[in-house]
């Protein structure tokens, strides 16, 4: 049986972008099944590169059944899935046959969530909600997004996603610009943000950089409580240097330790609902 | 279905500091961290929180059999 959110027109809709995508904020209109890519440069199949359950998420959502997509719209000099978020070919095809198997043996691992990530699992959507439409006991399901998709996007998750768990990255753009080759990057994640907070519980996350306090946690704290000051909040101190960080002179090195502490206390004492 | 898992490693680093990071954290991964870390609390806030949901979740599924 179909969940009540899967309709024949919302999947058709989201079949359409596979023709003329317009998922991510590139709104590049590839068509995807005529071999034309996209900055993403995917094509029609997503390809799963790993799922497991982890614990390592915030702590309301664990045990969670991670979905790992291949393949994103972003750049990041810095991303921790290194290859596997840049190479949308990695991993095998997400069929509906394959999905229902993997959240059989999720549930019976004790998975209490199913989260998808990636890479950027928006650029993804028509086929995950293929997959998800008449899967049987579907646990909650949660959508970690770098929140750089369309407000159309956005709209076809409506009903399907129970938790934004969004990144936000950046507090001006360029930052954004620099270290993940995006433009309009805090317009684009900040309607977003409010998009989604009405359309769904809602975690945002930063993953605090060494180097980008004063130019983007600052700015992100200052947003959040003017905007949205009772959502919740994620500090993510667990910076490494990876992928090209190496290249990048102040995200070069480790997190200095005195900053997930300073960040606490500034988030705190901004009145932000702060989760771990 | 078991996992047909492409990248099976959860990943550990740890500084030369002695911070500890892990990557894909599973849960046996966390006990490895708890039981290096040592038992008298001196592991972080975050672990000790994901531990002990871990341990009241297993908890509620011993009540809800019996
Ligand atoms: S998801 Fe890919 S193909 Fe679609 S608009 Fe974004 S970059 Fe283009």
């Amino acid at each position: 049986m179909k969940s009540c959110w899967a309709t024949e027109s919302k999947l058709s809709q989201a079949r359409e972008h596979y023709r003329a995508c317009f998922l991510c904020e590139h709104r590049c209109a590839a068509n995807r099944l005529s071999g034309e890519r996209g900055p993403c440069k995917a094509d029609a199949v997503a390809r799963v590169y790993k799922h497991r359950i982890e614990v390592g998420e915030e702590s309301e959502l664990v045990p969670s059944h991670l979905f790992y997509l291949s393949g994103c719209d972003l750049r990041c000099v810095f991303c921790i899935a290194e290859a596997n978020a840049f190479d949308p070919r990695r991993g095998q095809p997400l069929t509906p046959e394959f999905f229902h198997k993997a959240v059989a043996w999720g549930r019976s691992q004790g998975a209490r969530t199913l989260e998808w990530v990636g890479g950027e699992p928006t650029i993804h959507l028509p086929a995950i909600l293929e997959a998800m439409a008449d899967c049987p006991d579907l646990p909650p399901v949660i959508w970690k997004s770098d929140f750089h998709f369309t407000e159309e996007a956005l709209g076809l998750l409506d009903g399907a996603v129970d938790v934004y768990l969004a990144d936000f990255k950046f507090g001006n753009d360029a930052c954004a610009r620099r270290l993940a080759g995006i433009k309009r990057y805090v317009e684009i994640v900040t309607r977003n943000l409010i998009l989604a907070s009405r359309q769904g519980d809602l975690i945002v996350r930063h993953l605090l950089m060494p180097g980008h306090f004063d130019c983007c946690f600052r700015p992100v704290v200052r947003w959040m409580r003017e905007n949205l000051p009772t959502a919740k909040f994620s500090i993510r101190d667990g910076y490494l240097p990876r992928w090209q960080a190496l290249h990048y002179d102040e995200v070069a090195m480790p997190l200095p330790p005195a900053v997930a502490d300073e960040a606490r206390a500034l988030a705190g004492a901004a009145g932000l609902r702060l989760v771990v | 279905m078991e996992p047909d898992d492409l990248s099976p490693l959860s990943e550990i680093t740890i500084l030369p500091d002695g911070r500890v990071y892990a990557f894909g954290a599973t849960r046996p991964v966390l006990e490895v961290l708890e039981s290096l870390r040592g038992p008298e609390g001196n592991s972080d806030e975050r672990l000790q929180r994901l531990m002990q949901t871990l341990r009241d979740q297993d908890l509620t599924r011993e009540d809800r059999s019996k």
